[in-house]
């Protein structure tokens, strides 16, 4: 099931191309209202754009190209769709509600809920068909989603954060089971967690202002962020520069010193990115000259687990709660952030790399 | 030992001026229970043209209901769902027999569906004659009854959003389908009340029905004109069959919700 797509939204400044191969699954990141919603309801029918075309395999869902008006209706193009609040019908049991695209498309009610059963099985959720969806978990619920959405047999299935609204304790379970129903399916999945990404999806498509700014295979665009965006949800920093025989030097005039070899030409566009863990922060102005070193101001403490992440508009730094009370580190404070030279690893940038605005708030509607 | 009581912040003041506003409602039904002729009252409500006037009020308010529901969805539907110029104002004119007095909207179907109305030479042409028959009746109560069920129902169906019905359709359901397995049985509760208020409505029509319909016993003189007539002969008799009415309209009330009552509609809880 390979599916080609381009569409236009002029009011949501919405342009993107996309082509996704057979038994692909690809994930789409963004920040809040890079589109991501906007493309998957434009596959699903639920939204018409202005203008483009997109193909599953040969048939055509929609065609706006040169004045044609071709537009498939939702319920004819075997895209299924599963949401982050499982969206269970409420008055339907859970076999019901599993049984309901058999149904709706003709089976017999016999044949109808014994598919439910065999989908019910595949995620752990038999023992739960007798029930209303008031009486499940999120968990639960979720997997009966799943369940359901499979149940369609969807030539194309689209998962918009499926874990997003899961507890921190059951996601893990709902992650292990989507990675084994999804398996050789056509699949799109919209997240804000880099784990998804890198469980689930063979290639990332990074999405911002309405246009893909990057794609390629998880692993590699992930290590080699070319955007801000990318490089924070990897949880990395990302400097931007020139290469020079030492490093780099950044777009703000500041020399970087990298002793990790790198293939990128002298004088060509790069980008350095940075672990956070690799950072340190130091007040003291007269500790001897480091080659690597940034003054900035603390933005924002972010716990994270069992570190927190200091954050400055240029550069973040991981620190253990006791370093950052210790130190006595507020926000607003100017601080020299510190790392090694075998800490900075420096790769080609395109000459267009965007600085997308980086959002880091928890995942909202987008 | 009591029950704790939660914290309401209610005035006291605002406490008495309710109690006055209950007492000017439940004080005539009092004031009215007090004037039946309880001797006679079996004999009252039972004389043949109160069981007349009964039965044909039952009849043609339940086939009004029934007209009301037909409509009433469709009509919800589009205005709930669908955006077109001009819809703001069809949503006013489809209410207006809401607040239009029902003896004005009798006239109205009068002039349009009367020997001499609008639509009155074609009808005679195809051999029908509405006015003053009981379908004339029916005509006059679902007129006036229809915008409670619209009403009602085009809230309930904005509520319920469209969140389900695009899951639906996603997953193979035709727009028949996603109406009748998903959007129907979400907005059951509102559907149910509001074809209650139809109804009620309709079972308490007067001045539309008068107009529209006149007062043939049998045929359309139905309960409300009943009482009206009888007031100005025999007080005893109406004043018994404005108990009868009222009897009728509770019971149907309290049957509708209950039967509306357990179908709660919830969301599935998140863990």
């Amino acid at each position: 099931m390979t599916l080609t797509f381009s569409a236009t939204v002029a009011e949501r400044g919405f342009e993107v191309e996309l082509r996704i191969e057979t038994g692909e699954t690809v994930a789409i990141l963004g920040p809040n209202g890079a589109g991501k919603s906007t493309l998957l309801d434009i596959i699903a029918g639920l939204l018409r754009p202005d203008a483009g075309r997109a193909d599953l395999d040969d048939t055509a869902l929609f065609d706006l190209t040169d004045g044609r008006r071709h537009w498939a209706a939702p319920h004819t193009r075997g895209v299924s769709t599963l949401t982050q609040d499982a969206d269970l019908f409420p008055h339907l049991s859970v076999l019901e509600n599993v049984a309901f695209s058999a149904r709706s498309k003709g089976a017999r009610k016999a044949a109808a809920h014994e598919i439910a059963q065999h989908w019910l099985g595949e995620v752990d959720g038999a023992q739960f068909a007798a029930r209303k969806p008031a009486e499940l978990s999120g968990g639960q619920a979720q997997r009966v989603a799943i369940a359901r959405a499979l149940a369609s047999d969807p030539k194309l299935l689209l998962l918009d954060e499926p874990l997003a609204a899961l507890d921190v304790a059951v996601a893990p379970a709902i992650r292990r089971t989507l990675l084994r129903v999804l398996g050789d399916r056509t699949a799109i999945i919209v997240t804000h967690d880099i784990l998804d990404a890198l469980t689930l999806a063979d290639r990332v498509v990074v999405l911002g202002h309405g246009h893909v700014i990057e794609q390629g295979a998880t692993r590699e665009t992930l290590d080699r962020p070319r955007t801000t965006f990318t490089a924070g949800l990897a949880a990395l920093n990302l400097l931007t520069g020139t290469r020079t025989s030492g490093g780099m030097t950044t777009d703000s005039g500041m020399e970087i010193v990298s002793t990790v070899p790198t293939a990128a030409p002298l004088g060509s566009r790069v980008a350095a990115t940075i672990r956070p863990t690799s950072v340190r922060v130091s007040f003291d102005q007269s500790t001897q000259p480091h080659p690597n070193q940034v003054t900035a101001t603390i933005l924002d403490l972010e716990p994270r687990g069992d570190i927190i992440r200091v954050r400055s508009d240029t550069i973040s730094a991981d620190l253990t709660p006791t370093a950052v009370a210790d130190a006595q580190i507020t926000t607003g404070m100017s601080v020299e952030f510190a790392f090694e030279p075998d800490a900075v690893t420096i790769h080609a940038a395109d000459a267009g790399t965007e600085r997308v605005e980086s959002r880091r708030e928890s995942p909202g509607p987008s | 030992m009591s029950e704790p009581v939660p914290f309401a912040g209610v005035p006291r003041w605002v406490v008495a001026v309710a109690a006055v506003g209950a007492l000017f409602v439940l004080l005539p039904l009092v004031a009215m229970l007090a004037r039946v002729n309880w001797a006679e009252f079996f004999l009252l409500v039972t004389s043949e043209s109160s069981m007349a006037a009964l039965w044909l009020s039952l009849r043609t308010s339940i086939a009004a209901t029934v007209l009301c529901i037909v409509f009433g969805i469709p009509m919800a539907l589009v205005l709930a769902r669908s955006h077109f110029v001009g819809q703001r104002l069809l949503r006013s004119l489809v209410l207006l027999p809401l607040v239009l007095p029902p003896v004005v909207g009798g006239i109205a179907l009068l002039y349009t569906f009367g020997r001499r109305g609008l639509l009155g030479s074609t009808l005679e042409f195809l051999g029908i004659d509405i006015a003053f028959s009981t379908t004339a009746v029916i005509m006059a109560q679902t007129f006036v009854a229809l915008p409670f069920l619209v009403l009602s129902l085009e809230g309930a169906l904005r509520t319920v959003g469209t969140r389900y019905e695009a899951i639906g359709a996603t997953l193979g359901a035709r727009p028949t389908t996603v109406l009748r397995r998903i959007t129907v049985p979400l907005v059951l509760p509102a559907l149910i009340s509001g074809a209650v208020l139809s109804f009620a409505r309709a079972l308490g029509e007067f001045g539309a029905t008068l107009t529209f319909a006149g007062s043939l016993q049998g045929t359309t003189r139905t309960l409300p004109l009943e009482i009206y007539l009888q007031r100005e002969v025999d007080p005893d008799a109406a004043v018994a069959l404005s108990l009868l009415l009222i009897v009728v309209a509770v019971i149907v009330v309290g049957l509708a919700h209950q039967a509306g009552g357990a179908a709660p509609l919830r969301r599935s809880a998140r863990a």
